[in-house]
């Protein structure tokens, strides 16, 4: 009985998973498929990877490749800096004003990606800035901004104040307390909001279709316009590595982490 | 030298701030900042630099050639450019390192401030004179044919002179360094991208733009409620109804179903996990990331690969009919009932993390005393679980609706590529509408995205008790 009181949680939590992971085990097999564009099974092989960017289509998926992961870059770094000189800033607001703010700052949040794109185009529209490279990347930093503020912003409420003034105290000046006292600590917030902004701004496709011209495309609209007339086997290819590299990186950022409490406890 | 590193160490952020500005319009002169346009193809990229280097540009086309000389005007720019730049970085190193009274250091971020304003109003100067009236005459253009316009780099130097100028205008007006002025930027940031941005869409709905400004008018109301019906099926059930108010329904269909999917599906998942975790006694789950892990893979793709697995030669049925299991293949795809359902359930797999998330973080904080308590008072398992646990666990199920419930009505793609573009909902009709040439569409679009605005606000107003830290947990579990 107390077997399978185990082993039912078990089950479904493996249910799940198969759920969860079933088109992504798909969509990397389909990547080592010898047939382009069709659901058919034509042999494997490791073309699509060898030749991931070579040919008009390899170069095309490249391009908007590195589109997307300069435009990610610069949202997550200068939305988490902002998110950063803004937390810190709030934390010495009143408290009606922070709450007041922080609940303007949900607001984002919790709307639907398509209406944020909407209402940045008519933004842009209604300042007059022609569409481009630069209004996609603003439209990137104003939709990360409020992610970047609420990963960072509990950090800063944990913040112990007196730590601050004894820094100041001891002599140090206002920039040495902020490099050397309170950023160490918050590190863990800024960290998870280069993350997760470097991922919103590169998965997003909504935002950035009503906020560019028709001269850059994202990797998502690439993939969307591209799989219109079927999906090119390189796409999985592509996307087979980027996922890899993200598993890579999350493995390793928990080995360091599980490494550092090691050292604690010694 | 050891003096010099303290008096940099020493150094107020508005001076940091300065410097690294003057420095980077230093270096700004020799990165490419203009790019030249003829007949809307890029022809070239330009610094102030390059202008010297190579002045003289011959562009081939198919009818012509043309011909611009940049010697006089380039040489002038680059040479102003320079000295500016320079001038900037020494005063604003100079004053702040070497001078200990406090009137002159104002005076010197006076000095920079004059300095970066002359240089945001070259660089403008430059871009709008790159191209003269005589240029385009020469070479038979027109203004439409023949432009230059910034690239992403000059613009964000545009952007960091105007953050430099605030700073040196924070030096010369010897503000006291103040913690509450940080907030400052962001109360002007909340009110362009998230205050304005909402009452435009309230603004656009009842008026157009026209070429002097903006004009009263209802045609998008007129052809979104305009009085045509259309047949659906719906449910197997043929039903007429109003155009949009049959993609409106539809919309809501997918959004409930995706909703109660995932309310179904992560609900005993986030309690599994959330027991586990405390039975382990560990802040976080591991296990948790393996149920995130699937949002880093583009949801279109993992879309094609759930249609590669349904469809008529997919995986399922080829599998099923080597096995010998059934005699032909089963069209999912084309049954109407079963897309809708295959769809609905694609976008639970797509949302389900979203649900998950917030759920387990409510669940987790949980203390599991209570549940001890409870039973010791004679409650039994499932009166411990309706009457202790669930209720508590409320506000991670507010949050995770808040989550799913308006992005999987907007969220187009996934019902688009299973019914290959058969079934329209609320996303791509305003998405047609607003990319659309015709004004009265766009005007359409716009009424569209208030009523979907005003929607999540109902939506926001009615599940108003929120876990502010559950909703922002999807950064935490990184």
């Amino acid at each position: 009985m107390r077997f399978l009181k185990r082993l039912v949680p078990n089950i479904y939590i493996a249910l799940v998973l198969v759920f969860l992971y079933l088109p992504i085990v798909i969509l990397i097999v389909y990547s080592f498929n010898s047939v382009p564009k069709s659901f058919l099974w034509g042999g494997f092989t490791l073309k699509n990877y060898t030749g991931l960017f070579s040919g008009s289509d390899g170069g095309e998926l490249l391009e908007s490749l590195l589109t997307t992961l300069k435009i990610a870059a610069i949202a997550s770094v200068v939305s988490t800096l902002f998110g950063v000189v803004s937390c810190l800033g709030l934390a010495y607001m009143g408290k009606k004003m922070q709450n007041l703010l922080m609940s303007i700052t949900y607001i984002p949040n919790v709307m639907p990606e398509l209406v944020i794109g909407i209402a940045f185009m008519l933004l842009f529209s209604f300042l007059g800035v022609q569409k481009g490279q630069f209004t996609l990347v603003c439209a990137h930093i104003a939709f990360c901004v409020p992610f970047a503020i609420l990963s960072i912003d509990p950090k800063i409420k944990q913040l112990d104040k007196n730590l601050s003034e004894a820094a100041m105290d001891l002599g140090a000046t206002q920039w040495q307390t902020l490099r050397l006292v309170i950023i160490p600590e918050i590190m863990p917030g800024i960290v998870s909001s280069l993350m997760l902004t470097f991922t919103m701004s590169v998965d997003d496709y909504l935002i950035s279709n009503f906020n560019v011209d028709s001269s850059t495309q994202t990797l998502p609209m690439k993939i969307y316009s591209m799989a219109k007339f079927g999906v090119n086997p390189k796409m999985n290819a592509l996307t087979t590595i980027l996922f890899l590299a993200v598993i890579v990186l999350l493995v390793l950022s928990n080995l360091s982490s599980v490494r550092q409490a090691k050292n604690k406890n010694k | 030298m050891r003096g010099l590193t303290k008096r940099i160490s020493l150094l107020p952020i508005h001076a940091i701030v300065m410097c690294v500005t003057a420095l980077i319009s230093l270096i700004s002169v020799f990165i490419p900042m203009f790019e030249l346009f003829v007949q809307y193809k890029r022809q070239r990229l330009y610094s102030l630099f390059t202008l010297i280097l190579d002045p003289d540009v011959f562009v081939q086309l198919r009818e012509k050639s043309i011909d611009l000389d940049f010697r006089i005007f380039g040489a002038w720019m680059f040479t102003i450019t320079l000295i500016i730049s320079a001038a900037a970085l020494t005063l604003a190193l100079g004053f702040q390192l070497y001078s200990d009274n406090p009137v002159k250091k104002r005076w010197g971020c006076l000095s920079v401030l004059v300095l970066f304003a002359l240089r945001l109003v070259i660089h403008v100067y430059t871009l709008s004179n790159f191209i003269t009236d005589d240029m385009l005459n020469r070479n038979g253009m027109t203004v439409q044919r023949m432009y230059v316009v910034q690239t992403l780099t000059g613009n964000l130097l545009c952007v960091l002179l105007m953050i430099g100028i605030v700073a040196s205008l924070y030096g010369a007006l010897g503000l006291k360094m103040n913690m509450k002025l940080l907030a400052y930027p962001y109360i002007l940031w909340i009110c362009v991208f998230t205050i304005l941005p909402l009452a435009l869409i309230l603004f656009r709905a009842f008026f157009a733009k026209t070429a002097g400004g903006y004009e009263f008018t209802t045609d998008g109301f007129k052809t979104l409620f305009a009085n045509k019906t259309v047949t659906t099926s719906f449910y197997g059930a043929k039903v007429t109804l109003q155009e949009y108010f049959s993609v409106f329904l539809r919309s809501l269909d997918y959004a409930v179903w995706t909703t109660i999917g995932c309310l179904i599906f992560s609900y005993p998942l986030a309690y599994i996990l959330a027991e586990r975790t405390k039975r382990l006694h560990k802040t976080s789950s591991k296990l948790l990331l393996l149920f995130v892990l699937p949002m880093w893979m583009n949801t279109m793709l993992r879309t094609y690969a759930w249609r590669a697995f349904f469809a008529e030669t997919g995986v399922f049925n080829t599998i099923m009919t080597n096995a010998g299991l059934i005699s032909e293949p089963v069209m999912f795809l084309q049954n109407p009932i079963m897309s809708d359902i295959i769809t609905k359930l694609v976008m639970v797999n797509d949302f389900l993390p979203f649900m998950v998330l917030p759920i387990y973080s409510v669940l987790v904080k949980i203390d599991s005393s209570l549940a001890q308590a409870a039973e010791d008072l004679g409650a039994n398992k499932v009166q411990t679980f309706l009457k202790v646990i669930f209720p508590l666990s409320l506000p991670g199920v507010i949050s995770g609706i808040q989550m799913v419930f308006m992005p999987s009505m907007t969220f187009y793609m996934i019902p688009d590529i299973i019914s290959e573009g058969s079934k329209t909902t609320i996303g791509n009709t305003v998405q047609s509408f607003i990319l659309n040439e015709s004004t009265t569409y766009q005007q359409a679009g716009n009424v569209l995205s208030l009523i979907l605005l005003i929607f999540v606000l109902i939506t926001m107003g009615v599940l108003r008790n929120q876990d502010k830290e559950a909703s922002g947990s999807g950064g935490m579990v990184l």
